[in-house]
């Protein structure tokens, strides 16, 4: 008897097992070939969650202090990143939480802010296709930040693979207005990695120039 | 911590703002400055001083505020001295529960708000919406995508068991 039901049992488990395995492949299937329409119905659901700002004032630049005069809310998006070379348009948030990521770019908030004349830090995931195509950019390629105050250009100068934690390679400073992406490395890679692609690129005044 | 003294820094900035006798300029100068702790230097980090440049650029605090909020900050100051730490990075658990409840009774009786949790602490505009978030600068960026993980797991044990079906057929 008990034998009888030990074999049921493994006939079921099979069952089971094989079951979750044709599942497993059609889920695979269906957000492999549907992976952007996915994100993008996932960020229209989310979209008030990210956007945090019933209160908000106006942002303003002022050209003569070279500083905004309101700054965006944390969370808020304020502006769209574009690199032609490597297909790239995504919103820019302000701030750089795991929750933010996972809708467009972040813009760590201890940096300035494009316009400013300082260090500007934007990251952004690698795996999900937003910042996926980072290390197929070129030193000269230009960049656009297109923001609610005014539109900014850079070109790329300079690219590297660093570690982690050196943080010597992120200098903040306020005398030449530097614009950085970083982003996971490799950009295949589909967890915790110590390495990070970074491009360095200097503001320019016209894209076309 | 650092995220606690670099709050707490903050809040500073916006109490000496309205003294007439120092100028927004020269308080963020003396901020900016090095502080001598237990012999070893305490100094805030570049990119919290940016945050604390443009918090007062957009909010204005009044006087009381000010008042309060800088002998609580002197407090914290007394704290960091009351163990041989060597750094921010080093403050202690039982300096740490002596830093929280000088942020949140600053939180409480002034109209700088801010919420300290385990590992961010939120600060907020005077008029309520959120401000920043202290973290650390350079962020993980690759996605543990578990579900994909989780569904190729999935896949493995259906083809093992696809295996294993066949050979007993067999």
């Amino acid at each position: 008897m008990y034998k009888k039901m030990k074999k049921i049992g493994k006939e079921i488990l099979k069952e089971i097992a094989l079951s979750f395995f044709f599942c497993a492949s059609i889920i695979l299937l269906i957000s492999w070939l549907y992976s952007k329409e996915i994100r993008f119905g996932i960020s229209l659901i989310n979209k008030i969650a990210i956007v945090e700002n019933k209160k908000s004032q106006p942002i303003t630049y002022n050209e003569i202090k070279k500083r905004l005069d309101h700054y965006p809310n944390y969370k808020e998006k304020y502006g769209n990143l574009k690199i032609p070379t490597i297909n790239v348009e995504l919103p820019i948030y302000h701030g750089d939480s795991m929750d933010i990521l996972r809708y467009g770019v972040g813009h760590y908030a201890g940096s300035y802010f494009p316009g400013e004349g300082g260090t500007i830090i934007f990251a952004g995931h690698n795996n999900t296709g937003f910042f996926r195509e980072l290390p197929n950019i070129n030193i000269e390629d230009k960049i656009e930040v297109e923001t609610l105050y005014g539109t900014f250009y850079y070109q790329v100068t300079e690219t590297k693979i660093i570690s982690e934690s050196d943080l010597a390679s992120f200098p903040l400073q306020n005398e030449s207005e530097v614009l950085i992406l970083y982003t996971c490395y490799p950009v295949t890679s589909l967890g915790y990695t110590n390495k990070r692609y970074i491009v360095y690129a200097t503001r320019i005044e016209d894209i076309y120039e | 911590m650092k995220k606690i003294l670099i709050l707490l820094l903050i809040l500073s900035l916006g109490c000496m703002q309205s003294i007439n006798a120092m100028t927004k300029e020269q308080f963020t100068e003396k901020l900016s400055q090095t502080y001598n702790i237990n012999g070893y230097e305490f100094k805030a980090s570049k990119d919290h001083l940016v945050q604390l440049e443009r918090y007062l650029n957009q909010n204005e605090l009044s006087e009381s505020d000010m008042d309060y909020i800088s002998e609580k900050f002197d407090e914290a100051i007394e704290i960091l001295k009351s163990e041989p730490i060597r750094s921010i990075e080093e403050v202690t658990i039982s300096q740490k529960s002596k830093l929280i409840p000088i942020v949140n009774d600053i939180s409480s009786k002034t109209s700088v708000k801010a919420t300290v949790s385990k590992n961010t602490i939120i600060i907020y505009n005077l008029d309520g919406t959120e401000f920043t978030r202290v973290t650390f600068l350079v962020k993980q960026t690759g996605r543990g995508n578990i579900y994909v993980m989780g569904s190729l797991g999935i896949v493995f044990l259906g083809f093992w068991t696809m295996i294993r079906k066949k050979k007993e057929n067999v």
